[in-house]
């Protein structure tokens, strides 16, 4: 009879257990009784008829949004403030980091960003502020190349230090470019061996980088000169750290860099930094960066991260994890949360357009037509409105659509009409395939010449929001379509490897750094390494494309001066007749980067009204958003995060 | 939990002969009948959606997306444009086959490795001892997580199977400790005098008292493996490409349905994960009550 007892009590205990768990998971839906509905306008770019420009239409897109009273309720009592809060500034990245004891940023598949090094220890040169073109000297105080552009020589600035007291000299710069030169494992140390010669001192504060061909960009090539616009680029090291060491292996756990902050704490969840009182910035410039603490930080999910904003634990997102839907629930519950503009369309535009690298050294993807026939199996639309849910705009091709950009977009305006890159033509495709040699067979499959279905293996980052959903809409539309898809989601440096040895047909990246030439330099044969050897980089044609006219255009343009746009422009339109034609890379969307900033604790954010930065945390210019710059005309100080005074912050 | 002996049985069933088998035991326990029921519940649905349903209507952007219940969506659909009935009725069917999969093999494994472990002993007893204690010590999930990440694009079944490996060390253990009690008793002693070998007294003589308690067994197996699932897959490192009841409830992560009130998206697996349970669960004791004879409340 005890026995029987203790049953009946354990199955009340379980349906008792059950009704509390059902019972908690009611409130979100006696929501609904409070339902609002709420109009509004999402203004989105759609590439008009007429080609030569592109046209802003607004479309009325009514949803059903629910809010809770309950917010409004806590906003009565005064918030109390977490111990230290107010002095820390928190970043959500979107994955945890692989391995937080190896901080080597030239070791492949460590990441720079996500860990916050890039922002927070290293700094460059100049910074380049793409929102207001300035280029901004920072360790450095000035460059200027010789007559033929052979050579550029960079002053370094006097009085900058590394964390632990040393100088900051020319022989750091040397030791740098050498372990590049001698080391070709090193990430981008193929771009600087193809570029630089050597490179000599001619004081402790002048150094000579010598070219192997003339260029007079050479300055903006991140991957081989210590200047950032776009996310990063190569870093200079301090020679007495790692002198002796391996560059490939060294795991430099205890980064020393000249940066205002240096690493108090690194886990897989939170790299965390603490602010250098010694930093050398805070004598020259004068100012001291607000946050004591900043915190790079693996959230979770989005819907962690909506939370985390909301209650404010956090400040900033990284791109990609929430979406306009997201961030628009989310700001309806914290109204200190602002985008980059106020309405409609909210998000900046990221420079990376997406495009679909399609493994050419794979057959049949080294055919243009089989490329082709891919593109026109893809419902971009659909992907815009179910992956990004509605946060982007298809793009024709993998270029920014910046104004800046508009005259080159303007001079290929007959060519983007003749090659429609974003149509969705099933018909299209089948005419194209078949010319590759794939045709459709009876169950509407298509089969390549030897008879065998055609399959794809498409990677995709598993850390990546974006990445996955676009992987499920695209993987549909192709399998409907007859295309097997194995999608093969693989995450940290186990996906760089497979990205870097091309063992891929399909993977979605972004398009860096976006500017016109560079992005055209992307396709250039001489980063197409054979299959199974690391290429360069991600997108620096992992693909493997190789058309040697298209290599001699690009050639041709990297020796035309900066301010001849005409002549660069003519090239382009020359370059872009081969790109359209063979569609080395399948084109997808554009790249709005939708960060919400959090205005409790920190103000001053970079917004449309106040562009005087990119509002970006996971690139180097990070740094600048946080401490702001001195004009480079005037001397002015410009910009910078500062406390918002709540809670005894400084 | 006392096995009856043999010698118990047979006197029973002589004495009373219209007494029901184990089966009609079985059937007689409301508690069975009623999580049977349930689970049976389950299956027609998700066997009809698998009849019914194209599979074009399976694919994202099938439907418009974010519809709430109603009589024109059913259970509504997701920010994928998916139907979430749809889902179901692919999900449901394959987080069964994952429990059944993995189930079926850690007590298939588990009796072998516990029945070989408990009746030949000495040597072979110390190896698989050690065995099942490292597989018990360690924590499973953290190797599952290992394995189905190394293993990142799996299918349902090779999830199943991944599953399935880690699910025997506890029947294992059970098992010997059961036929180290057994294989001491009268009726073996003399099954083994009068010649019979190894094998022919675990499956005729020690089988027999185990099936039932193996039944429950793989009951309470299907219940981890199912859970195992969703766990695997709401970290992300599910069946990418196939739904199940965890991958729902990744999907409806990944989109923020819970911010952006798509309750019926998470609601819909969360809500049909606890009914398996409790199904499984009443199913589990069902079993339980039959081969532990003082549990009995009824029949």
């Amino acid at each position: 009879m005890k026995g029987k007892n203790l049953m009946v009590l354990g199955m009340l205990l379980l349906i008792t257990s059950l009704i509390i768990a059902a019972c908690q998971q009611q409130p979100p839906a006696e929501e609904v009784v409070v339902t609002q509905v709420v109009e509004r306008e999402v203004t989105r770019i759609v590439e008009g008829e007429t080609i030569v420009e592109t046209i802003t239409e607004e479309i009325e897109v009514t949803r059903i949004v629910e809010s809770t009273p309950e917010p409004e309720e806590e906003a009565e009592e005064p918030e109390a403030v977490p111990e230290g809060r107010a002095e820390q500034l928190n970043i959500a990245i979107p994955g945890p980091i692989a391995d937080p004891t190896n901080l080597n940023l030239y070791a492949p598949g460590v990441s720079r960003s996500d860990t916050g090094l890039h922002q927070m220890i290293y700094e460059y040169f100049f910074y380049y502020n793409l929102q207001t073109g300035e280029f901004i000297p920072w360790i450095a105080e000035a460059f200027s190349y010789n007559d033929d552009f052979t050579a550029i020589t960079v002053n370094i600035r006097d009085g900058v230090t590394w964390s632990d007291g040393e100088p900051f000299t020319a022989d750091d710069v040397i030791f740098t470019y050498d372990l590049l030169l001698n080391n070709p494992g090193m990430v981008w140390a193929e771009e600087v061996g193809s570029r630089v010669e050597s490179v000599e001192a001619a004081d402790d504060l002048t150094v000579t980088i010598n070219l192997l061909a003339p260029n007079p960009r050479f300055h903006l090539v991140r991957e081989a000169f210590p200047a950032v616009g776009i996310w990063g680029g190569i870093t200079i090291l301090p020679q007495h750290i790692w002198e002796g060491e391996d560059p490939l292996t060294f795991t430099n756990s205890e980064p020393i860099g000249t940066g205002p902050y240096v690493l108090a704490n690194a886990s897989q969840n939170v790299m965390s930094y603490e602010r250098d009182e010694d930093w050398w910035g805070i004598e020259a410039f004068g100012e001291t960066p607000g946050p004591r603490v900043v915190n790079f930080q693996h959230v979770g999910p989005s819907t962690s991260v909506a939370l985390a904003l909301a209650n404010n634990e956090l400040d900033s997102p990284n791109i990609g994890i929430l979406t306009l839907p997201d961030y628009l629930a989310v700001a309806e519950r914290n109204p200190n949360l602002i985008a980059w503009s106020d309405g409609p369309p909210y998000a900046w535009l990221d420079p990376c357009p997406r495009g679909l690298m399609v493994q050419n050294a794979h057959e049949p993807w080294g055919q243009a037509d089989a490329r082709w026939g891919l593109s026109y199996l893809i419902d971009r639309d659909q992907i815009v409105e179910l992956a990004y849910e509605g946060t982007t705009v298809p793009s024709w091709g993998i270029w920014p659509f910046y104004d800046g950009n508009e005259p080159y977009f303007n001079a290929i305006s007959d060519l983007r009409e003749q090659y429609p890159t974003t149509a969705y033509d099933p018909a299209q495709a089948e005419e194209r395939f078949a010319a590759a040699g794939i045709t459709k067979n009876a169950e509407g499959a298509y089969t390549t010449a030897d008879g065998q279905p055609l399959s794809v293996t498409y990677l995709v980052n598993a850390d990546s929001t974006e990445e996955m959903r676009v992987s499920t809409v695209l993987a549909d539309q192709l399998e409907a379509e007859g295309i097997q898809v194995e999608v093969q989601p693989l995450s940290g440096g186990v996906l760089s490897d497979a990205i870097l040895r091309g063992e891929y047909d399909l993977k979605l990246h972004s398009m860096c750094p976006g500017y016109i030439v560079d992005n055209l330099e992307l396709y250039h044969s001489k980063f197409n390494v054979p299959l199974g050897e690391p290429a360069p980089w991600f997108e620096r044609n992992s693909f493997r494309y190789s058309n040697p006219e298209l290599d001699a255009i690009i050639d041709q343009m990297a020796t035309v001066p900066l301010e001849n746009e005409e002549e660069t422009i003519a090239l382009y339109e020359e370059a872009m007749a081969i790109w359209f034609e063979d569609l080395p890379t399948v084109n997808m969307v554009q790249a709005p980067a939708l960060v919400p900033f959090n205005t409790t604790y920190w103000q001053g954010w970079p917004t449309a009204d106040n562009a005087w930065n990119m509002p970006v945390s996971w690139w180097a210019t990070f740094n600048l958003v946080i401490n702001g710059y001195p004009d480079p005309e005037s001397g002015e100080w410009v910009g910078g995060i500062e406390s918002a005074g709540v809670g005894g912050g400084q | 939990m006392a096995a009856i002996s043999a010698s118990e049985i047979v006197e029973s069933e002589a004495s009373a002969p219209q007494q029901p088998g184990f089966g009609g035991i079985l059937l007689r326990n409301r508690k069975f009948v009623i999580g049977v029921a349930i689970l049976l519940i389950f299956i027609i649905l998700g066997a009809g959606g698998e009849l019914f349903v194209g599979s074009g209507q399976r694919a994202s952007g099938s439907f418009q997306p974010r519809l709430a219940p109603g009589p024109g969506g059913l259970l509504g659909t997701d920010s994928l444009g998916r139907s979430v009935a749809i889902q179901m009725s692919e999900a449901i069917p394959n987080s069964l086959q994952v429990g059944l999969i993995a189930a079926t093999l850690g007590t298939t494994l588990g009796a072998i490795v516990g029945f070989v472990s408990g009746y030949f002993g000495r040597s072979v007893d110390s190896v698989l001892r050690v065995l099942i204690d490292i597989f018990l010590s360690v924590p499973s999930l953290l190797f599952l997580i290992l394995i189905a990440s190394l293993f990142k694009g799996v299918g349902v079944q090779a999830m199943a199977l991944i599953i399935g490996i880690f699910a025997w060390a506890w029947p294992a253990r059970q098992v010997r400790a059961q036929v180290l009690s057994l294989k001491e008793r009268g009726f073996v002693q003399i099954a083994r005098l009068s010649g019979m070998s190894g094998l022919e007294i675990i499956f005729r003589e020690l089988m027999p008292h185990m099936l039932p308690w193996l039944g429950a067994n793989f009951v309470n197996a299907f219940i981890a493996a199912v859970l195992a699932e969703s766990g695997l897959s709401i970290l992300g490192l599910g069946p990418q490409r196939e739904m199940t009841l965890g991958m729902m409830i990744y999907w409806s992560l990944n989109y923020s349905a819970f911010l952006q009130n798509l309750w019926w998206w998470w609601l819909t697996p969360v809500l049909t994960l606890i009914a398996l349970f409790l199904a499984l669960y009443l199913i589990h004791i069902g079993f339980d009550e039959v081969t532990n004879p003082r549990l009995r409340t009824e029949g």
